[in-house]
């Protein structure tokens, strides 16, 4: 009887340091074939001041201006076409803030974003082009996992 | 004669805990290459990739081409819904424009444009993502028709 006790707890203990070397064992290999975390959220809050179907300024000659931001166009309703609904794992919240004119800051945020505490903060120098008149700014990207 | 079978005990213990060890250390290598280098890693790595390259292309402020050279011989590649699909061919194909059957360990990997984008690639050894006019297309080399 006293054999069985011994077996089953010997069993056990075994499980658990199989399971135990097979976590880490995956741990290790799952980090090796994720794409690292601030790529994928850089190229996406990239395209907030480098598309013109975002925010970047567009001439109307069709030549988009790549980190300059059309402050008319500084809406929720581009920030959604700019990021439609979609699977993807993260949610931005972000504030455009204008050093130089008479304009309080604008904000946007993702339809997936849920207010919290919790947040990684990304700060780009941008220009802004409001009525003619180009004005340093700052773009300030609250990032949160989903 | 007690002692005798105590010390049985504990080396079928031993040997056994021995064997054990031996086969865990044998098959984690393998475990950790058939992760690593296996269909579903590659397929997983894949969609993930394309994905990203999907995002990048996205946010383009201008007109551009690039070719991603892959190693999906074997699969299905889908873009739809701002996801990419890999299926494997041994459960699916693709039958006017359209998948049938289903894979059950398919990969999938979510991107975001604002273009909408749909694809099914069969076998893609090259794949050509353009962007024009703000609309992205997905096609693999020697295949310049519309995704």
């Amino acid at each position: 009887m006293s054999n069985w006790i011994f077996w089953i707890f010997y069993i056990i203990a075994v499980g658990i340091t199989i399971a135990v070397i097979a976590s880490i064992n995956l741990y290790f290999i799952n980090d090796r074939v994720t794409i690292p975390k601030g790529l994928e959220e850089s190229t996406l809050i990239s395209r907030l001041y480098s598309s013109g179907e975002c925010f970047a300024y567009k001439d109307k000659a069709g030549k988009v201006h790549a980190g300059t931001i059309d402050f008319g166009k500084f809406t929720q309703e581009q920030m959604d076409k700019c990021f439609p609904e979609s699977k993807v794992k993260y949610a931005f919240y972000a504030t455009l803030e204008v050093s130089d004119a008479e304009a309080s800051a604008k904000s946007v945020k993702t339809r997936n974003w849920v207010e919290s505490p919790q947040f990684r903060e990304d700060i780009e120098d941008v220009l802004v082009l409001k009525d003619g008149e180009l004005y340093r700014a700052k773009l300030r990207v609250k990032i949160k996992d989903v | 004669m007690r002692n005798m079978k105590k010390r049985g005990d504990l080396i079928t213990i031993s040997i056994i805990t021995i064997i054990l060890a031996v086969v865990i250390a044998l098959m984690l290598p393998k475990v950790a290459k058939d992760k690593a280098t296996g269909v579903i890693a590659l397929k997983t790595a894949s969609a993930r990739d394309i994905a990203l390259t999907l995002n990048v292309m996205c946010s383009s402020p201008y007109d551009v081409k690039a070719k991603q050279s892959l190693r999906l011989e074997g699969f299905i590649l889908q873009i739809s819904g701002n996801q990419v699909k890999l299926h494997d061919k041994q459960y699916v194909h693709v039958e006017n424009n359209r998948i049938i059957g289903k894979d059950p360990t398919m990969a999938a990997y979510p991107f975001s444009c604002q273009s909408r984008v749909d694809s099914i690639l069969d076998s893609p050894k090259i794949l050509v993502v353009t962007k024009k006019d703000g609309d992205l297309f997905v096609t693999k080399e020697n295949d310049d028709t519309k995704a």
